[in-house]
């Protein structure tokens, strides 16, 4: 088990009552799940109905896109959770 | 009594008495309508082009938490909540409408919601299509006589009438002029953009809708069309304040403009339940003002006073019916919805 650290945009903050907070996972999946378990307002911020992710959202792990790695890629002390919104410029 | 504004960044609320500003609350979040419950204390409808809708909950209007539970569609099915568009109380219960169309009922004062399947469900569901607005069950009047009259309003799809709390529910719009005709159900494809009771009738209902304004004389089952004085048919809100008797609303040019006419901005009003309609006293913006009102975010305490929100941001207040209209001195971000809460 890994202790794994989640940043949250500012948007999300009034949900949550904060922006870092700490979850303890064996993978990077259930990272996701602990931390919807510990922040249950969260999920339907961040999923819909058919349980996909939003298209405006984005989950983090480390540097990388959630999308692009193993759902099963083993946690390490010190990983980051990143939540992040689109956020378009112009 | 306060004026909560919710608008695309966030809540304010000020009193119409003192126009002491107070806010934001939940800045960055789009706020899409309000209520007070039986249990004192007040939600509030949140929304967001990332995040989705939901509900908060405050005991004084300055700190709020989000419900643990929202009206919501099944997961994994085909249908999406997307905003929570207006809620109305009767007693202890609390009915939401929201898009994708919906209706919902909490008996506990926001805590838990219960779909209502005879409109959720109508069998002229399947051919129900979205407005540029969405799919979105916006309006929702219940006779205070008789709680088992409900009606809701869908923009695109109609006016739907319940006699019997909801249970099963009949289209109620003929003599309407249709906005775009369904090959399957000719009793569908209305394009209602608000809807009021008459506050001595609940037989009597008016309506502005996207192809006129119109009114009814036996509970919505026909309308006939109601214009003398208007200088454009089309427009969102309509708002009735039951003491004085009088109907508002903010006409547009037309749908494709979606200006105020001659960019004149007017509340306009009728004093003779629809027979006739004028420009609304004075205190109207004297230069040119091309912003307009959405269809939620005008409300009266039903007592003389109401107030709007416009998409440029700015409210504007009558404590008289109407007689004169006063612009508030703040610039907020664009209203998506109004409302007059106990404080």
């Amino acid at each position: 088990m890994a202790s794994i650290q989640v940043r949250l945009p500012s948007l999300l903050e009034p949900i949550t009552g904060t922006r870092s907070l700490t979850v303890d996972a064996p993978t990077a999946s259930e990272a996701i799940e602990a931390l919807l378990e510990a922040q249950p307002g969260l999920r339907v911020h961040l999923y819909d109905e058919r349980r996909n992710l939003r298209p405006h959202v984005r989950l983090f792990w480390n540097d990388g896109d959630f999308a692009w790695i193993d759902d099963g890629v083993a946690a390490h002390d010190g990983d980051v959770l990143t939540v992040m919104q689109a956020v378009s410029g112009g | 009594m306060v004026v909560a504004v919710g608008t695309e960044k966030g809540a304010w609320f000020f009193d119409p008495d003192e126009r002491q500003l107070e806010g934001p609350v939940l800045p960055g979040w789009k706020v899409t309508a309000f209520t007070d419950t039986a249990a004192d204390d007040y939600l509030l409808a949140t929304g967001s082009n990332w995040f989705g809708a939901s509900i908060h909950r405050s005991p004084d209007l300055t700190n709020w938490a989000q419900t643990e539970n929202s009206p919501s569609w099944p997961e994994g099915g085909d249908r999406s909540l997307t905003q929570i568009w207006t809620f109305a109380r009767n007693a202890g219960r609390i009915y939401a409408g929201v898009d994708q169309a919906g209706l919902f009922t909490s008996d506990d004062s926001g805590s838990s919601w219960q779909p209502v399947d005879g409109i959720n469900e109508h069998h002229t569901r399947p051919a129900w299509q979205p407005g540029f607005g969405g799919l979105a069950l916006h309006s929702i009047l219940i006779d205070p006589d008789n709680a088992d009259r409900i009606w809701i309003g869908i923009s695109a799809v109609g006016v739907f009438r319940s006699e019997d709390g909801g249970s099963t529910w009949t289209t109620a719009n003929s003599g309407v002029a249709k906005a775009a005709a369904d090959e399957q159900f000719d009793d569908i494809g209305y394009c209602v953009h608000k809807i009021q009771l008459d506050p001595d009738d609940a037989n009597r209902l008016y309506r502005q809708d996207h192809r006129g304004v119109y009114r009814s004389p036996d509970g919505g089952r026909t309308w006939e069309s109601t214009e003398n004085g208007l200088p454009s048919s089309f427009g969102f809100p309509m708002v009735m304040d039951r003491s004085s008797k009088t109907l508002f609303i903010v006409p547009l040019t037309s749908d494709e403009q979606r200006l105020p006419v001659g960019g004149e901005f007017r509340v306009y009003r009728s004093t003779n339940r629809s027979d006739s309609w004028e420009v609304s006293g004075t205190g109207h913006p004297a230069a040119a003002t091309y912003t307009q009102v959405l269809r939620g975010a005008m409300d009266t305490n039903d007592n003389g006073t109401v107030a709007y929100g416009t998409t440029a941001g700015t409210l504007g207040l009558t404590l008289d019916a109407g007689e004169s209209w006063e612009t508030m001195p703040w610039t907020l971000p664009r209203i998506l919805s109004v409302s007059f809460l106990p404080d």
